[in-house]
């Protein structure tokens, strides 16, 4: 008898079952209108959005909307093909050069989502007798690009320089190329790697530095490059990568690099070749929005103004949170129950986060992962207090009675 | 097993044993056979986490994209063993 092919995913499809019974099911939630980078309709209420990404909350803003437009009528709505056949327009050329000014690099290349950017980096420039040295909690999109890598890879523990030191030490000095990996702030607790540390274990054992400042990028440092300006580590760092899907307000990823070969990746990278490139309103809303980043840096200080408020308030009521105030604010909680319970509650007050669950979280945390955007008010902060401390309430009361 | 490596066989044994206790609330049997992904409550990270720890304790490198066909714990012994050997 032929096996079902779905036969695997039982226990998946038991655990969406299981989450629907306990509030819900938190990987369909379905934004019927999105009137602005904070607010939507959800389940036909007014909701106001702390779980988006969506950092400087350039979404909406009008100068971006009319480049995208302008881009529609003079471009058309896609490209059709790869950026090596019919993909290159002098849009694509424009943004790449936006890119490697915005980041101060000699050159940058753009690949069609952040995951891709990633993922053809990593496999498709580290290869057979070469090294990839990643920390334990990386992004999906480099750990599959690792499965594909030629490379050999290896792992340290997370943020923890010395595990990263004996992993170096372990390699000695062999001559083998080896490229270390780390991310300016990790996606699940919002916490930042020790770069300057990792940068200088990289100088000491000769290793290459690759920093993803996906969620870093326009959030760290005086002019909104990330992690490695934020600590002045930029000058060891030798491949910076990051997406447009989060403060760049749209979907795209990137590659800037001093090396003067960076375009020969472009040729070696399978993600950027066999996929069609960026379509012209998304490379036109980039451009305009890394100039707005650049233009107005009160954005990221109104960012960092609202991350400290809605961090600090949630720290004051108790709630155990991720070490450090940034965008990304994760709420530990005890376990399934409890986190759905949270979900759903706050769900029902009008405030929308995200659920993130084991295996994706780090040492198996149940999350309640929040992003704060510069575009939040104060009193969309207030709202979502109130309902946190409703919760509080809550949870205490039934962990009393248990 | 006998010989030279009889005696590290057993100590790394031990030590993926130490190592996947906390992982084993129904206190299954962990014998060589004992898939570690499919009969206990073992997530492919914290497979990771155990693989840093076992490369600190035995001094050796064992690369993530030699792990795939390691399922059992016998199979993970093995791995930690030929890695001690060749480097």
């Amino acid at each position: 008898m032929t096996k079902d092919l779905f036969d695997k995913f039982a226990q998946l499809g038991t655990g969406v079952e299981g989450l629907k019974m306990l509030g819900g099911d938190p990987f369909s939630v379905t934004m019927e209108e999105v009137s602005s980078p904070t607010e939507a309709v959800i389940d036909g209420k007014p909701t106001v959005l702390f779980g988006t990404n969506n950092y400087l909350g350039l979404t909406f803003d009008d100068a971006a909307q009319e480049a995208a437009i302008d881009a529609v009528r003079t471009f058309g709505v896609g490209t059709t093909g790869s950026r090596v056949a019919n993909g290159t327009y002098s849009l694509h050329k424009k943004l790449e050069a936006a890119v490697a000014a915005f980041m101060k690099r000699e050159k940058a290349m753009v690949f069609t989502t952040g995951y891709q950017a990633n993922l053809g980096f990593l496999s498709g420039f580290v290869g057979r007798d070469e090294y990839i040295i990643i920390d334990g909690d990386s992004h999906a999109s480099i750990y599959d690009a690792c499965k594909m890598s030629d490379a050999t890879v290896l792992r340290f523990r997370h943020n923890d320089v010395g595990d990263l030191e004996r992993v170096l030490r372990k390699l000695g000095d062999q001559d083998r190329n080896k490229m270390v990996v780390v991310e300016g702030i990790y996606s699940m607790l919002g916490d930042r790697a020790p770069l300057k540390e990792i940068a200088d274990l990289c100088t000491k054992y000769n290793a290459y530095l690759a920093v993803d400042e996906a969620h870093s990028l326009g959030v760290l440092g005086e002019n909104g490059r990330g992690l490695a300006e934020e600590v002045g580590v930029e000058d060891q760092v030798d491949f910076v990568l990051g997406t447009f899907s989060k403060s760049v307000a749209t979907i795209g990823g990137f590659c800037a690099s001093n090396h003067p070969k960076l375009d020969l990746l472009r040729m070696a990278c399978r993600s950027y070749l066999f996929t069609a490139s960026m379509p012209p309103p998304l490379v036109a809303t980039a451009i305009a929005t890394l100039k707005i980043m650049e233009e107005r840096p009160e954005l990221r200080q109104r960012l960092r103004k609202n991350t400290e408020a809605f961090y600090g308030g949630l720290a004051k009521m108790g709630f155990s949170l991720g070490p450090e105030p940034n965008p990304v604010v994760a709420v530990k909680l005890p376990g399934l129950e409890a986190l759905m319970g949270a979900w759903r509650g706050l769900l029902d007050r009008g405030v929308y986060v995200n659920v993130a669950l084991p295996p994706a979280t780090p040492a198996n945390t149940y999350l309640l992962r929040c992003s704060v955007c510069a575009a939040h008010t104060d009193e969309q902060i207030a709202k979502a207090m109130d309902a946190f401390a409703e919760l509080k309430q809550e949870l205490s009361l039934q962990t009393a009675a248990e | 097993m006998s010989g030279a490596n009889g005696g590290s066989h057993e100590r790394i044994l031990a030590a993926i044993r130490r190592e996947l206790e906390p992982h084993n609330p129904g206190n299954v049997e962990l014998t060589e056979s004992t898939d570690i992904l499919e009969d206990l409550s073992v997530d492919s990270i914290a497979v990771m986490d155990m693989v840093c720890a076992l490369e600190e304790e035995f001094d050796v490198m064992i690369p993530l994209n030699t792990l795939s066909n390691v399922r059992t714990i016998g199979d993970l012994a093995k791995r930690v063993e030929d890695e001690a050997a060749r480097q």
